[in-house]
């Protein structure tokens, strides 16, 4: 017999415990950009991040300070606290960007703070281009925390509790890389604070060479390496790349959003001296797979519709289109309305695709994931084998993904119960646009921007989007991001709480 | 009969919260949320409440005449692309963030937003009127010379006014969507703006910064026994 346990004041406490250090984490970093705020002389924006930080720390203080943690966590707190604090980091990160003064309503402010911790990209912020280098700072530290992994921030500064495997499951990170969570968590931010570097400094060359001032190519700099290494996508300006207008930063933006897309795992492999790993795992292969074909159907687009003439012109506009929208990213080098109104339909189909399967799982990208894309497809192919094979063959599977694996059922039903689960998704926001009036084209292509995390957008999202649009694309952020498991989990535990006893 | 498992030996300690003690703990939650953003409102610097002109609407592509006699807006020229790719076109907007020097040629990015052309920045008037509009701009590096003011947080830009070609795919960069204007007339100068300070905001902060570092201090205390 199965039991639903009620919840009770231990499950609370412990939730708000963990809950709490996670808002302890988001208002320590708010703390940076409001310092810089007083010495960059934005005191008005410095004193806005100065609050919102302080809608953080003082409920996540509390929560240490009063609420007991005794004995083990359960691997359901877990979940229920990775869904939770990706529901409430986003609340208090909103409300800085609120008191900024560029947002009309409170929504508008929390639906940037869900992008941004998603590392979704779409923006609804009204005059981005006078926005406060403060807020702007906070808008792409959120990408950052987001893409980190906000749970596996925590669990890298906190000790104790046998939530960490649930915790950092419920944030749709499966990839033991080493065999402590802790250590592993460590591991990726030493590979992501080598990407910075190293990044950052490349970033800063190629945008003093565009032309930027010093200043401004070092703040630009360090902004473009979080939205693209955390294919979170947003820029410091409203014309995202288009206005450096320089082959040389979009060269390195393309290098740090693949490198944001690869899995830590494979980062892992590659850093441990397997170079191999990149050409076998099952991951790299869709992807590589996948991007060639999609590059083929935009070239072709090109052609056909007459976009653009050069084999450059294909190769910066289509390639880096093609870069942004497969590793989820969102930043952009052509106006994005032009998917619409002049890219025909073959190349935006391209791009919807690329969007749709997203890069590899255990990374920062979203979408469906190629891992998941691969197993299904090998699920096929068995299939068909059986059939073509005599009725009493047996047909084994495997493939490779850190190492060489049995496709069992367990697994490829996962594989396809997830994808599913996000066609569902991407079908659900597609029908909320259309019930609200727009084009069957535009709704399907913002629905699956916003589910896999993408970020382009040809329209829909903007200051005057209607609320219903909003809400259904914060949910399809949120759900995507935790990749259902987490969000059903904090779903069953609040019916659980509610219910009437029996 | 069956043994009891660990976990239903602790639910047997902690029975669990009643309906209504869940409820008010969820009807808590969204209360402290409520009082949040009812607070941040109540920060909110006022809105000027300036009229706000109305949208210059688009005309159907099929109706498009391109002429450098009426200003086109950026709006209108990527919802018909097509119909003004290689026509000569006269734009205006505000020069924002930077102007990147290519030898003979300069790029700016001109906004034709409410910001830009109407009303300022919302640092000014503190009313959020939708994201920026814009476009990209190719300029003689001697005609860019016009340019003295850039806009950002609390500057406004010059306001200028081109006439050139419109591209969807200019050469010039390798694909780029721009305007190659060979005519650049200054409309308006800008420079940095005078921004009362949102003394509420500021007064909010230390007191809440005052706080936070009580509740911290016997949080650090403990964690380091």
């Amino acid at each position: 017999m199965t039991v639903l346990f009620r919840p009770g004041f231990r499950d609370l406490a412990a939730i708000g415990v963990l809950t709490g250090r996670v808002l302890v984490v988001v208002g320590l970093v708010m703390l940076v950009p409001a310092a810089l705020g007083m010495v960059w002389d934005e005191h008005d924006a410095a004193a806005g991040m100065a609050i919102g930080a302080c809608t953080a720390l003082i409920p996540g203080l509390l929560a240490q300070r009063y609420l007991p943690l005794r004995g083990d966590v359960t691997w359901t707190q877990g979940m229920v606290v990775s869904a939770l604090a990706w529901l409430v980091a986003p609340f208090a990160g909103a409300v800085a960007l609120f008191l900024s003064g560029h947002y009309g309503q409170f929504l508008d402010a929390y639906f940037d703070a869900m992008s941004g911790f998603t590392t979704t990209g779409l923006a609804v912020i009204s005059d981005l281009d006078h926005l406060p280098d403060t807020v702007n700072l906070w808008r792409h530290l959120m990408q950052f925390l987001g893409g980190q992994g906000l749970l596996l921030t925590v669990l890298s500064l906190f000790s104790g509790g046998g939530a960490i495997v649930g915790m950092y499951a419920g944030e749709a990170r499966e990839d033991k890389i080493l065999p402590h969570v802790r250590r592993t968590a460590r591991f990726i931010w030493r590979a992501s604070a080598t990407y910075a570097v190293v990044g950052i400094t490349a970033l800063v060359a190629a945008l003093l060479l565009a032309g930027l001032p010093a200043g401004r190519a070092a703040f630009h700099a360090v902004v473009l390496f979080f939205a693209a290494f955390d294919t979170g996508g947003y820029s410091p300006l409203s014309s995202s790349v288009i206005s450096y207008h320089s082959a040389a930063v979009e060269a390195v933006l393309v290098v740090l959003m693949l490198a944001g897309s690869v899995s830590f795992a494979v980062h892992y492999r590659l850093w441990t001296g397997q170079p191999g790993e990149l050409v076998r795992n099952l991951e790299a292969r869709v992807l590589a797979i996948v991007m060639g074909a999609f590059f083929v159907f935009i070239a072709f687009g090109f052609v056909a519709d007459q976009v653009h003439g050069s084999v450059v012109e294909l190769l910066r506009r289509g390639g880096f289109q093609l870069v942004s929208a497969q590793t989820t990213t969102g930043l952009s080098n052509v106006p994005t309305r032009l998917f619409s109104t002049s890219w025909g339909v073959v190349a935006p189909a391209g791009i919807v695709m690329a969007m749709t399967i997203g890069g590899m799982s255990g990374a920062t990208a979203g979408g469906i994931k190629a891992l998941r894309v691969g197993l299904v497809a090998k699920v096929i192919a068995a299939a068909v084998r059986r059939a073509l094979l005599p009725a009493d063959a047996e047909v084994v599977q495997t493939y490779h993904h850190g190492q060489r694996q049995v496709l069992r059922l367990q697994v490829a039903r996962a594989a396809t119960v997830v994808l599913l689960l996000y066609l569902a998704l991407y079908l659900f926001g597609t029908l909320v646009a259309l019930f609200y009036g727009y084009p069957l084209d535009e709704a399907l292509f913002e629905s699956t921007a916003s589910a896999s995390s993408a970020g382009f957008s040809i329209g829909i999202v903007s200051g005057t989007m209607p609320a219903g649009i909003q809400i259904a694309y914060i949910l399809q952020m949120w759900v995507a991001r935790l990749e259902f498991i987490a969000a059903f989990a904090l779903v069953g535990f609040v019916w659980s709480m509610l219910r009437s006893p029996r | 009969m069956r043994e009891r498992t660990a976990e239903e030996q602790r639910r047997r300690r902690d029975p669990g919260l009643p309906p209504w003690g869940a409820g008010l703990v969820v009807l808590g939650g969204l209360a402290l949320l409520s009082a949040i953003v009812a607070g941040s409102r109540a920060l909110l610097v006022p809105r000027a409440g300036l009229e706000v002109p109305p949208a210059t609407p688009l005309v159907e592509c099929d109706d498009v005449r391109p002429s450098a006699d009426a200003v086109t807006s950026s709006a209108q020229l990527l919802e018909c692309p097509a119909e003004f790719d290689g026509q000569r076109i006269r734009f205006r907007g505000e020069a924002v963030s930077h102007l990147l020097e290519r030898g003979a040629f300069t790029w700016a990015q001109l906004n034709d937003d409410v910001y830009g052309l109407d009303l300022g920045p919302v640092e000014v008037h503190h009313q959020p009127l939708g994201s920026n509009s814009s476009m990209a701009v190719a300029l003689t590096t001697d005609a860019a010379d016009l340019i003295r003011n850039l806009g950002g947080s609390r500057r406004r830009g010059d306001v200028v006014e081109v006439v050139g070609t419109f591209r969807v795919a200019a050469a010039l960069d390798q694909g780029g969507t721009a305007i190659v204007a060979d005519e650049v007339v200054l409309l308006r100068s800008g420079g940095p703006l005078d921004v009362p300070p949102a003394a509420a905001q500021r007064v909010t902060a230390v007191v809440l910064l005052l706080v936070t570092a009580a509740l911290a201090l016997p949080v650090l205390r403990r964690s380091r026994r």
